[in-house]
């Protein structure tokens, strides 16, 4: 009789084990397809470097350090070697001419009438102009590609967060991620889509003005422009993270209150095997947790293999533009200085765009990755 | 060497200017003109390699569309100095003032299609 009990428990305990084991594959195959569109949203660049077991569910690479620092290292100098020369080739055509305006410049102190000064002023102002205003234009092109990838990347991320958190059990949690998650979304795509493309373009087209008008200041307007969109964006950033975090304490505590209580009733109103199904409970949400903290590490991951060439890119540009407007001002050329200047400026207002961005994504993933249930 | 001897032409014709001056007028206003002219061709020509080899070194660069346009106020500035200066040698203010307001308006047209493009990459943009 003993003998029995012993052998139908030890069968029992086995299945539990073994449909334990299986768990890990039956939650990837219900989130595959979720996987696949994550894939096919990311841009070229981004699926070259991840292995791609990752986007079948073998995370194996992670833990084994496949993704180590040196092929990031290596990642971000193939980057910055291929990105030098193009920048390079801009920032000598434009040092080039700068050169030549100055050499023109000396030659205009000898005219004697101020009108003809102006006049040929004027003329070199519009070169040199034109010649940033399009390295510029280049610029922003980058930044509304990366706000696209990112943006894809996040939509197709956001069924795979709910997936989830649901066979954790966070069921609180699921819903109220996936609001907050779309919402911000939809808030960035319309917000970014709406505002802050064309305030870049109004701020460029304010410094052409600007440069090319000798009485016509308005680099104050647009400074009070870009001041005032990154104080709203830092601020709409500062309560989604605050709203953010306290929804995340409150709903993973309804959670795990939820999870124990049904812990409990198993344990207590099932016989037999009732202790041991709590338990088997507690090594399935261990495991969903393993996959849950994989896919958030390797969203963070895409996200800063997308942001990271922007802000190399914005950075070199930034520092070329800072460059001739050194070099410019050294040989007195003081209108074209203030054109550069602008530019500079405009870049830094981009990259600050494109790190807060990134930050409040990388934000919202970490709280994915650290919640957990039990 | 040689600008030793444009500067001594320069001495000997401002000697001669100042001798006509006293006994003929008219002479002293021509000699002027012949040697500023003289002069200004001997300055471009000095200066025409500079130009052809910043020309030369700009090809296939992003200055090259822009170099030529610049070099053009640059020449244009310079001529109308040249007149407006003999014009006030001779007197006639009124003549100096006009062939500045001329040079402005070249220069300014000159610029019109740099100020198309501008207006282009602007309408570009804001698309």
């Amino acid at each position: 009789m003993k003998k029995g009990i012993f052998i139908i428990l030890s069968c029992l305990l086995l299945a539990i084990c073994a449909s334990a084991s299986e768990v890990q594959d039956e939650i990837i195959s219900s989130i595959e397809n979720d996987l696949d569109a994550f894939e096919s949203s990311l841009p070229e660049y981004v699926k070259e470097f991840l292995p791609k077991e990752i986007f079948s569910g073998d995370f194996s690479s992670l833990i084994n350090g496949d993704i180590n620092q040196m092929s990031f290292l290596d990642y971000i100098v193939n980057y910055l070697f291929s990105c030098l020369p193009i920048i390079l080739k801009s920032f000598a055509g434009l040092l080039a001419l700068m050169l030549v305006v100055s050499i023109f410049n000396t030659m205009k102190a000898s005219f004697v009438s101020e009108g003809l000064k102006n006049a040929f002023s004027m003329c070199s102002t519009l070169c040199v102009s034109i010649s940033v205003f399009s390295s510029v234009n280049l610029v922003i092109d980058l930044c509304v590609d990366y706000i696209g990838a990112l943006c894809g990347a996040m939509n197709t991320f956001a069924p795979i967060m709910s997936a989830l958190y649901i066979m954790t059990g966070a069921i609180s949690s699921a819903s109220v991620s996936n609001a907050s998650m779309m919402l911000f979304l939809s808030i960035v795509q319309n917000f970014i889509a709406i505002s802050l493309v064309p305030i870049i373009k109004i701020c460029l087209c304010f410094s052409i003005v600007s440069s090319i008008s000798c009485g016509v200041d308005l680099s104050g307007i647009s400074r009070l422009i870009k001041n005032t969109f990154t104080w709203v964006c830092a601020f709409l950033i500062s309560i989604f993270s605050f709203v953010m975090s306290f929804q995340s304490v409150l709903s993973q505590g309804v959670d795990t209150l939820s999870l124990r209580t049904a812990r409990f009733a198993i344990g207590n109103f099932i016989p037999i095997v009732g202790g041991f199904l709590g338990d088997s409970l507690k090594t399935i949400s261990s495991s969903i947790s393993f996959i849950k903290s994989s896919c958030g590490v390797v969203a963070i991951i895409v996200i800063v293999i997308i942001t990271l060439p922007v802000i190399i890119s914005l950075l070199l540009y930034r520092l070329s533009f800072s460059l001739l407007s050194g070099v410019s001002r050294a040989l007195g050329n003081n209108s074209e200085c203030s054109v550069l200047d602008e530019a500079s400026t405009l870049c830094s207002f981009i990259l600050s765009i494109v790190v807060l961005m990134a930050l409040i994504f990388v934000f919202a993933l970490t709280i994915f990755i650290k919640s957990s249930v039990g | 060497m040689e600008n030793i001897k444009v500067y001594g032409i320069v001495i000997c014709a401002l000697c001669v200017c100042v001798l006509f001056k006293n006994m003929r007028v008219e002479y002293s206003l021509f000699i002027r003109l012949g040697i500023t002219i003289s002069v200004s061709i001997i300055s471009i020509a000095v200066i025409y390699p500079a130009l052809t080899y910043i020309n030369e070194i700009s090809k296939g660069t992003q200055i090259e569309r822009h170099l030529p346009s610049l070099v053009k106020a640059l020449g244009i500035a310079s001529a109308v100095q040249i007149t407006a200066d003999i014009c006030r040698d001779a007197g006639e203010e009124a003549l100096a003032s006009r062939v500045f307001l001329f040079g402005q308006a070249e220069i300014i047209i000159l610029s019109l299609p740099i100020i198309k493009n501008l207006f282009e990459l602007c309408t570009t943009i804001m698309r």
